[in-house]
């Protein structure tokens, strides 16, 4: 496989190991009962570090493999997954401005890739 | 808190997390999946630190306002990441990259609002 295809397959699962991570530290936040509340936080909290330390390492992959300002603008795919996350875990709802947004991120994605090697 | 720190704050912020990426990037070249050898990679090891520096500094913020309004400007970090790898990586930047630097940064600000 070309280091190009690679490195954007290497951050693309970054981006979600991102998203994931975040999804676990904003239920970190949230406590069910007062009693357990410390050991809530805590396990989400550690869960969301770890989960962020193995998509860095996956992110120094990428790195390797292909250009910084390739690579770099895929992060913003993290919104997205971020977006579909919050809508399946956390029952929240994306506005039609969420969408565009979206969109937009997509499509300035795919342009960086277009423009480089 | 009003805007005169909050936006130097924010760009400063997103500097930091821009070279961050860029010592990263150099430090990659060196990386290796075995725990001596990361130890030993200064520019990784200084990349990260300047990532969570970053970090600290965003979350710290957010104590004075909404993420809506605050997340938009960590696109700036893009911007920052096209001119650091032209000057620093010898990588080019071209008008589909910019584009697509455009049409992200008009994204994150959609998704922010």
């Amino acid at each position: 496989m070309q280091n190009k295809n690679l490195a954007i397959i290497l951050v693309i699962i970054f981006t979600i190991f991102s998203a994931l991570a975040q999804l676990l530290w904003k239920y970190s936040t949230e406590s069910l009962s007062l009693s357990i509340k410390g050991t809530i936080l805590n396990t989400f909290l550690v869960l969301g570090f770890v989960t962020y330390a193995i998509g860095s390492v996956i992110f120094i992959l990428a790195l390797k493999k292909g250009e910084l300002s390739m690579v770099f603008p895929f992060i913003s795919l993290s919104f997205i997954w971020v977006a579909l996350l919050s809508i399946i875990f956390l029952g929240e709802t994306i506005a039609i401005t969420g969408w565009i947004g979206i969109i937009l991120i997509i499509l300035g994605v795919s342009f960086v890739n277009r423009g480089s090697k | 808190m009003n805007l005169g720190i909050i936006l130097p704050l924010m760009v400063v912020a997103t500097l930091l997390g821009a070279f961050g990426s860029l010592l990263l990037k150099k430090g990659s070249a060196e990386f290796e999946l075995k725990i001596p050898s990361i130890i030993k990679n200064w520019k990784i090891i200084l990349g990260l630190f300047l990532y969570v520096l970053a970090s600290v500094i965003f979350i710290w913020l957010l104590k004075t306002s909404k993420l809506s309004f605050l997340y938009p400007f960590t696109a700036l970090s893009y911007v920052w990441v096209s001119f650091l790898s032209v000057k620093f990586l010898g990588e080019n930047m071209n008008a589909w990259k910019w584009l697509g630097i455009v049409f992200i940064i008009a994204g994150i600000v959609f998704v922010s609002i």
